[in-house]
């Protein structure tokens, strides 16, 4: 019975999403594509961090690579938008596949140090790389409706929140937890932590990059110091603790709570965003562990998986 | 030639100091990734830029900002770390990033993003100074001596004091040192707070030779975390050949294949010998 109610929920929230760029004004669409990229760029995150355990400080390493390989498609070569988008994504899909046996011999934190350090190597290049005039920036010359992106960004939303589900529906959804709760008995279990690290990680990759292109398809305009802004670091981050670390639900909630934030609020004080997010972000860490999810679970009455926040000295950690 | 490895060893003296820092609240605080150290770092340039434009020599303005430094890493580890100090490091990590990112963007909303330098408040730091026939710039000379004199005071502070021998016995084992009558949350705090000392004092050293944005606290994070890697973490002589290696590729690197490569080159060192080699050339457990 509940299961079919919340199908048919789904549905009506669905076909309300999809009728929006028909029936309500521009700013709409506009609010909502960012709505969707945060929600799914955190989705992603939360993937990593909260179910494998692999803090990735790198995202805009992969979102700026992307919309740069993207740019290069279309500006240079005349390719079609969707095959350049398509091709932005295979190459940083290529990309995390040859960094990522070298990432992945570190563990823990290093593991969070070396993805920043990859996106900062990534940045650097294309800081001084002549072909994309370097610091000067290059626009993509590309004629795309702002509601065709909206549906691509909602098509992106909706597949990372199906990839994430059914990624902890199977197997592999098990062998990501146990290698987060501790890797050594997971391989002592016969996990491959390394096979399954590098699937989460590569899917991570192609959808971070897909979520780069079509941003930056929305924006047209791509410079190093934008396309690499550390923002894409800290948005996914905010999203995830806000709305709850280790849930489906929380990044939803924390992606359209900092798009709101973003529109409604913070672009008034411009300089002010980053510094709220942060307070934000320690607040929530502090106050309310499990962030958003955790207080409607605890008002509504339903049970969370559980998460390591507050746990003490787990078996993986130092002495 | 042997002027370029002398730049480079001065520059590296700089980057151990950086890496000191990391490496004591890594070994010190239970393994936390300490990522806002480029932050506390660019904070302290932003420090002594308020007692230099008030007439203070930026060198001498150290002194004052050491303690600033001090009560604020203490305030940081104390007052928000050491409620989950217990936990799981990765939540440290969140943490600290939003710390680092509040500090970051503190400095923007009361200082501007503008470009600043400490050098134009002390113009004697950029004459060069003549030894046999080479010639180095006095402002080098200067951060390699600072640089060694601070490494000397924490190798005997960590040897020689209580609280010292404390931060060296709760990295150990904090139940232990709880034992023998160590509060190990109050360690963490002063291991913070040496942390955050040194980080500042790279920090200014850093503002005194180059010029500085909020966003370079980026730079200067990855620096610490690449000496501490090259090097091996919570190891003192680690630190200093770490250093030394980046300072020498820095330069090296900038003088053969030209400015804009230096970074991405000192990138790429970081991860090859992440991936050969994650426990650093002279790593060891502390």
């Amino acid at each position: 019975m509940v299961g079919k109610l919340r199908i048919v929920f789904l549905i009506a929230v669905l076909a309300l999403l999809i009728a929006i760029p028909q029936v309500f004004p521009p700013v709409w669409t506009s609010f909502l594509f960012f709505a969707f990229i945060y929600t799914s760029l955190a989705q992603i995150w939360n993937l990593q961090a909260g179910f494998t355990g692999i803090i990735n400080l790198g995202t805009h390493g992969f979102i700026g690579f992307a919309a740069y390989m993207m740019a290069i498609a279309i500006t240079f070569w005349g390719l079609p938008v969707w095959v350049s988008l398509l091709f932005g994504g295979a190459v940083t899909t290529l990309l995390a596949l040859v960094v990522s046996p070298l990432i992945f011999k570190m563990r823990g934190l290093y593991l969070g140090m070396g993805t920043l350090v990859l996106a900062l190597a990534i940045y650097s290049w294309f800081v001084q790389w002549e072909y994309t005039y370097a610091g000067r920036g290059l626009y993509i010359s590309a004629n795309v409706l702002p509601v065709s992106l909206y549906y691509m960004a909602l098509v992106i939303m909706i597949v990372s929140i199906l990839i994430v589900w059914l990624i902890l529906k199977s197997r592999i959804g098990l062998m990501l937890k146990a290698v987060r709760d501790n890797e050594r008995a997971a391989e002592d279990c016969g996990v491959n932590i390394f096979r399954v690290k590098l699937f989460c990680y590569t899917i991570s990759a192609f959808i971070t990059a897909i979520i780069g292109g079509t941003f930056y398809l929305f924006g047209s305009y791509l410079r190093p110091t934008i396309a690499f802004a550390f923002t894409w670091v800290l948005l996914p981050i905010a999203a995830t603790v806000i709305g709850g670390l280790g849930t489906i639900g929380g990044p939803v909630i924390g992606g359209f709570l900092t798009a709101a934030l973003n529109q409604y609020v913070l672009a008034r004080f411009p300089g002010l965003s980053q510094l709220v997010y942060g307070v934000l972000i320690i607040m929530i860490i502090l106050l309310v562990p499990g962030g958003l999810m955790a207080v409607i679970s605890k008002l509504l009455k339903f049970a969370l998986p559980s998460i390591n926040l507050n746990q003490k000295s787990k078996a993986n950690s130092r002495r | 030639m042997i002027n370029l490895i002398l730049m480079g060893i001065c520059l590296g003296g700089i980057y151990a100091v950086m890496g000191l820092g990391f490496s004591l609240i890594f070994a010190g605080i239970r393994g936390t990734m300490n990522i806002a150290h480029g932050a506390l770092a660019i904070l302290a340039c932003y420090f002594c830029l308020l007692f230099a434009e008030r007439g203070f020599d930026p060198l001498l303005s150290i002194l004052f900002v050491i303690p600033i430094m001090f009560i604020l890493g203490y305030a940081i580890q104390g007052g928000l770390v050491n409620r989950l100090v217990y936990g799981d490091p990765n939540v440290f990590v969140l943490l600290l990033i939003g710390v680092s990112v509040v500090i970051e963007n503190l400095i923007i909303v009361i200082w501007t993003a503008n470009p600043k330098t400490l050098t134009m408040f002390a113009p004697y730091t950029i004459q060069g100074i003549k030894i046999g026939d080479i010639t180095l710039p006095l402002n080098y000379i200067i951060n390699f001596f600072i640089s060694v004199a601070t490494i000397v005071v924490y190798y005997l502070f960590l040897k020689k004091t209580y609280w010292g021998i404390a931060i060296r016995a709760t990295s150990e084992s904090y139940v232990y040192a709880q034992l023998l009558g160590v509060n190990p949350k109050k360690t963490y705090a002063y291991t913070y707070g040496l942390g955050a000392i040194a980080a500042g004092i790279a920090g200014i050293l850093m503002g005194l030779t180059f010029t500085f944005v909020p966003s370079t606290s980026l730079d200067w994070l990855t620096i610490a975390f690449g000496v501490v890697v090259l090097g091996g973490l919570g190891s003192l002589r680690g630190v200093i050949a770490g250093g030394l290696i980046m300072g020498l590729t820095v330069v090296l690197s900038a003088y053969y294949l030209g400015v804009q490569y230096q970074l991405f080159l000192c990138y790429v060192v970081i991860l090859i010998v992440l991936a050969l080699r994650p426990e650093g050339i002279f790593g060891y457990r502390v």
